[in-house]
């Protein structure tokens, strides 16, 4: 009884030392890939991630259609009245928003700073929470023009940078990625305040200003620099009685969620 | 026991795609004390994510395997209390 089952324990540890070695092995072999060959491993699981997530693209813009397909004339009438009034009003606020920003222009063009051209518009593959890391996929890359390092943007409001690119496809590093540190400046009533923003991840950030700095809801977080790029507006503030720093907290305007398009700076 | 194996691994590999981070490491968990032998998929799906979404992190030494060492920790954790949870059902 004894002897069998030593042999039994001794082959099944044998067997489990080979696995686990063969394991390590993988691990190693990936990690020395990814060192030697930085795009590789990469670009290659990419070409067959690609189709999948294009294929479930196409199959959730076919299903975002069918609620609208079941909904009532009513409701759905009733709902564009709203919309049309909302936007409507918009309209009214942005009325000279246009001629602003050709003033701003033709005054940036007088004193020689025009901006490059139009960006690079990109479709978003693949959204946080599908990682930990809080990166966006999307389905442009070196074949497009993408650069790493370059701006990106929807709309006015910046988002992140290009971390890595591959052939037809490219990863942004958001800026509320945990941790991340982004130098900015804080509008409070005309004064621009140079701030060190965190990210919390989700679109989350914060930062802390000494008590002697006002700072309240409502103020904009703005990207140093010719072009006005905007983070978010400040949300809340807390601060005690006892503490040296407010701590403001804000979030992104972009709802990532349902994030689809994004551009990409040409200029960085 | 193989079927099951496979039809697990491609469930890890569809969650990797499609759903969120979370989905696949409670799958690779239950997968690692469903099966007989170590679910060693549970470290490929961690690679996996890392080369497809990953971005070097200043906090990690700018390394791209900060889900790889994460697995890794909790493939330690792990391992121990299997071989626990095999003894007594024995």
């Amino acid at each position: 009884m004894k002897m069998n089952y030593h042999l039994i324990r001794s082959a099944r540890s044998s067997r489990g030392k080979l696995e686990l070695a063969f394991a390590a092995a993988l691990v190693g072999v990936v990690v020395l890939t990814q060192a030697i060959f930085p795009g590789f491993l990469g670009g290659t699981l990419m070409k067959v991630a690609r189709p999948v997530w294009r294929l479930e693209q196409a199959i959730l813009g076919i299903a975002r259609k069918v609620p609208a397909f079941f909904r009532t004339h009513i409701s759905l009438e009733a709902e564009i009245v709203e919309l049309r009034a909302e936007l409507e009003e918009k309209d009214r606020i942005l009325l000279d928003r246009d001629a602003l920003a050709a003033e701003n222009q033709l005054l940036k063009e007088e004193f020689g700073r025009s901006p490059a051209g139009k960006g690079i518009l990109a479709a978003v593959l693949a959204l946080p929470p599908r990682s930990p890391y809080d990166t966006l996929v999307l389905d442009i890359g070196e074949e497009g023009g993408v650069a790493e390092g370059a701006l990106v943007r929807v709309g006015p409001v910046a988002i992140g940078t290009i971390v890595r690119v591959h052939t037809r496809t490219s990863v942004v590093e958001l800026y509320s990625a945990p941790g991340t540190e982004t130098p900015l400046q804080l509008s409070h009533e005309g004064a621009l305040v140079p701030i060190e923003v965190v990210g919390l991840g989700n679109g989350a950030f914060t930062f802390t200003l000494p008590k002697e700095t006002s700072v309240g809801a409502g103020d904009m977080v703005l990207m140093p620099g010719i072009q006005t790029i905007l983070f978010g507006t400040v949300d809340s503030v807390d601060s005690t009685v006892t503490g040296s720093f407010h701590t403001a907290y804000f979030r992104s305007p972009v709802a990532f969620s349902s994030l689809r398009f994004v551009e990409i700076d040409r200029s960085e | 026991m193989h079927i099951a194996r496979i039809t697990a691994d491609c469930f890890v590999a569809v969650s990797v795609l499609l759903f969120p981070w979370w989905v696949t490491a409670l799958t690779a968990v239950v997968c690692f004390f469903l099966f007989k032998s170590y679910y060693y998929e549970f470290i490929a799906a961690a690679l996996a994510v890392d080369i497809l979404y990953g971005a070097p992190q200043s906090r990690f030494g700018d390394s791209l395997f900060v889900v790889l060492i994460g697995a890794l920790l909790i493939l330690a954790v792990l391992m121990p209390v299997r071989r626990r949870m095999r003894l007594k059902s024995r």
